[in-house]
C-alpha cells in the first residue's frame, strides 16, 4: 500500500474512533465524568474570588 | 539557512492555600520551592538523596540562582514575584519533549504539595491557568533558538513598521489561539461583560506590538535578548504570547506549529517568485494585529473575518490554513536539513487535521483542544440545570458555603468554577480526571512522563546539566561532598570550586570534554 493510502486510511480510522468517542462524550452528562463534581466546584468557590499577584 | 529548534517553555502557576493570606502564602510558597529542588527524589520514587540529613547541606548549592534549583532533569523550579512557582522544561529538540517535561513539571510539583500539604495541614492547590479574572495574568512562556540574523529582525524596533518577518510570525501567533487556546469565561481590562466564554486566557493582556515589557503593556513580540549560549551563534526567542496548556495536544501544536514557522522565516519561505516577476507573498499579515487577537478570541464560530493588510480579510482557519499549506511546501524543500528523529511530520499532520476538523466538524475536537473541551463541560452543566449562554446571570443554582449552608449562586459562579477546577494538577482536577476515565485523545503514554521525572533529554545540553546534578547528588549522599564546596549551575555554565564548564552550544549533549571535567572534579 502507497504511503499517501496508509495516512488515508490512518486518517479514516482516526475519524471513525472519533466520531465514536464524540457520540459517548455527548451522551455523558458532566456528572458522569468528573466524581464528586460539587464538591470539586466547591473546593475553589473560595478561592477563586482572591484576586492573584501578577507575574512574568 | 534555519537551524534545529531548542525549544523550551516556562509555566507560572497559580498557587493557593486555603485560609492563608498573600505573606502566608508567600513563605509557604518559598518552601515548595525548597521542597522541590531538594527533596523531589525522595518523595517521588527511586530516592536519591536524605532529605533531612543533606537539607542543609544542598541549601549551599546555587542551583539555578537563588530563587531556585535546576533539577537532575535538567528542568528548573524557582519563585517568580514572590509566589508564583515557576518551572522551565530543559531545553528539548522536539515539540513532542517540550511537551513530555512540562506534564513531567506537573507530577513534580503535584507530589511536593501533597507532601507540603500534610506537613501544614492546609490544603494547597497549584493550578496551571493564566488569569485570575480580576485582570491579573501569570504566564506561560515559550523559547526557540534562532540564528542571530533571524532574531535580530524578530525582534528589530528601530523602524515605525514591522518588517516582513515580524509581521508574518505576529499574524501566526494571533490566529493560533484556535487550536491552542485554553479557555476563559469573562473578559478583563475592558469594559465588556464578563459572562462571556472566549477562547484564549491571554488575548485580553496584550497591548502593544513590540516591547521587552513583560508584566505591563504586553507585546506579540518580546525583545528581550538574553541568549543562555554563545550569542555569535544562537539567540533565544522568548514568546510570552501564549496560554498555558493541560492539553498535550494542545501544547504540541503551540510548540510544533511555532518552531515551523520560524524556520520558514529563517528559510526566507515567505515569497514565491513568478517567471522572474516581483516576489509574491505567500503569507497573511493582518492590518490590526491587537484587535484581531481580541476579536478572534471571542468567535467561537470560526466565521468571523479579520482585516489584512491588502485590502482584503481572512478568517483565522483561513489564515492558519495559508501557514499550514505553505509549511507544507516549505519541508518538501528542506527535508533533508532534518534528521531523522524530528517530529515535524507529524505535527503538520495534526496541524492540517486539526483545521480541517475545526472547518467542518469543531465538536470532534472536544477530547483534545482545552477550550473546546471546556466549552462542552459547560455546556454539559448548563443542560443538567436546563439553561443556556443567555441565561447565565438569572439561572440559579443551590450550593454550599464555606460553613455548609445552602446558598443560591447563579449558574455563572459554577461555571466559573469548573473553569479554575480544569487546571487544577491534581488528580482531583477536572482535566485530569477526564484523562484518568479515557476521555482526552493523548499524544504521551504516562510511561513517557514518568521517565522524564528523572531523567535529561539525552539530545541536548540539559543532559549534563542533568547528568552533573546526579553526580553532585550521589556525592552528596555518600557525604563525599563538603559543604564549604562552592558549586554554581546556571543554563549555560557549571563551576564547580572554580572550575568552569561551559554550555554555549545547547545542542551538545554529552562531549568527551564533559567527561575530562567530571573526571577532574570526581576526586577534588
Amino acid at each position: 500500500m502507497s504511503q499517501e493510502k496508509k495516512q488515508k486510511q490512518f486518517y479514516r480510522e482516526e475519524d471513525n474512533k472519533q466520531k465514536q468517542n464524540n457520540k459517548q462524550n455527548k451522551e455523558n452528562m458532566i456528572d458522569d465524568l468528573i466524581d464528586d463534581l460539587e464538591d470539586v466546584l466547591n473546593e475553589t468557590e473560595e478561592r477563586r474570588k482572591v484576586p492573584r499577584k501578577g507575574g512574568e | 539557512m534555519s537551524i534545529p529548534k531548542i525549544i523550551g517553555i516556562e509555566t507560572e502557576y497559580r498557587f493557593d492555600v486555603d485560609g492563608y493570606n498573600y505573606l502566608e502564602e508567600a513563605e509557604l510558597c518559598k518552601e515548595l520551592i525548597r521542597l522541590t529542588g531538594l527533596s523531589f527524589e525522595l518523595k517521588l520514587k527511586n530516592p536519591i538523596i536524605n532529605y533531612d540529613s543533606h537539607s542543609e547541606l544542598n541549601l549551599k548549592l546555587k542551583r539555578g540562582g537563588f530563587t531556585g534549583y535546576f533539577l537532575p532533569n535538567g528542568m528548573r523550579v524557582y519563585l517568580e514575584n514572590d509566589f508564583i512557582p515557576e518551572v522551565s522544561t530543559p531545553e528539548c529538540k522536539t515539540a513532542k519533549d517540550a511537551v513530555i517535561y512540562d506534564k513531567a513539571a506537573e507530577k513534580i510539583l503535584n507530589a511536593v504539595i501533597e507532601s507540603l500539604s500534610s506537613k501544614v495541614g492546609k490544603k494547597i492547590k497549584i493550578f496551571k491557568n493564566n488569569s485570575d479574572g480580576f485582570g491579573n495574568s501569570y504566564a506561560c512562556h515559550e523559547n526557540y533558538s534562532l540564528t542571530p540574523k533571524t532574531f535580530l529582525k524578530l525582534i528589530d524596533d528601530t523602524k515605525n513598521n514591522l518588517n516582513l518577518i515580524q509581521a508574518v510570525w505576529i499574524a501566526f501567533v494571533v490566529s493560533r489561539q484556535i487550536m491552542v487556546g485554553a479557555g476563559k469565561i469573562g473578559v478583563e481590562n475592558s469594559n465588556r461583560q464578563d459572562n462571556i466564554y472566549q477562547i484564549s486566557q491571554r488575548a485580553d493582556f496584550f497591548e502593544t506590538l513590540l516591547s521587552i515589557a513583560t508584566t505591563r503593556n504586553r507585546p506579540l513580540i518580546n525583545t528581550r535578548d538574553v541568549p543562555y549560549a554563545n550569542p555569535s551563534k544562537f539567540r533565544r526567542f522568548h514568546v510570552i504570547i501564549g496560554d498555558s496548556n493541560m492539553s498535550e495536544l494542545s501544547d504540541y501544536l503551540k510548540t510544533g506549529t511555532a518552531a515551523i514557522v520560524l524556520s520558514m522565516l529563517e528559510d526566507n519561505y515567505v515569497f514565491y517568485y513568478n517567471n522572474h516577476t516581483s516576489p509574491i507573498m505567500m503569507l497573511p499579515v493582518l492590518s490590526k494585529p491587537l484587535k484581531a487577537l481580541k476579536q478572534i478570541s471571542r468567535d467561537l464560530s470560526y466565521k468571523l473575518s479579520v482585516d489584512l493588510n491588502n485590502n482584503s480579510s481572512d478568517t483565522a482557519i483561513g489564515i492558519q490554513e495559508k501557514f499550514c499549506d505553505v509549511a507544507n511546501e516549505w519541508y518538501k524543500v528542506y527535508k533533508d536539513n532534518y534528521d531523522a528523529n524530528t517530529d515535524i511530520e507529524n505535527v503538520l499532520k495534526l496541524w492540517r487535521q486539526t483545521l480541517d476538523l475545526l472547518k467542518t466538524d469543531p465538536d470532534s475536537l472536544n477530547d483534545r483542544l482545552d477550550y473546546r473541551i471546556k466549552l462542552s463541560l459547560f455546556e454539559s452543566y448548563l443542560k443538567k440545570y436546563k439553561s443556556s449562554w443567555d441565561k447565565v446571570l438569572t439561572t440559579m443554582v443551590k450550593t454550599k458555603g464555606p460553613k455548609g449552608e445552602i446558598l443560591e449562586v447563579p449558574i455563572l459562579e459554577r461555571l466559573k468554577n469548573i473553569d479554575l477546577s480544569y487546571h487544577d494538577i491534581s488528580p482531583r482536577g477536572i482535566y485530569n480526571q477526564l484523562v484518568s476515565k479515557g476521555k482526552i485523545k493523548r499524544i504521551l503514554t504516562d510511561d513517557e512522563i514518568d521517565s522524564a521525572l528523572f531523567t535529561p533529554p539525552k539530545d541536548t545540553r540539559a543532559y549534563i546539566r542533568g547528568k552533573f546534578i546526579q553526580f553532585l547528588l550521589k556525592k552528596m549522599n555518600n557525604n563525599k561532598l563538603p559543604s564549604t564546596k562552592l558549586v554554581e549551575i546556571d543554563w549555560s555554565t557549571i563551576n564547580y570550586e572554580g572550575s568552569r564548564f561551559k554550555m554555549g552550544d545547547p545542542f551538545e549533549s554529552n562531549t568527551s570534554s564533559f567527561q575530562d571535567f567530571l573526571d577532574d572534579v570526581q576526586y577534588s
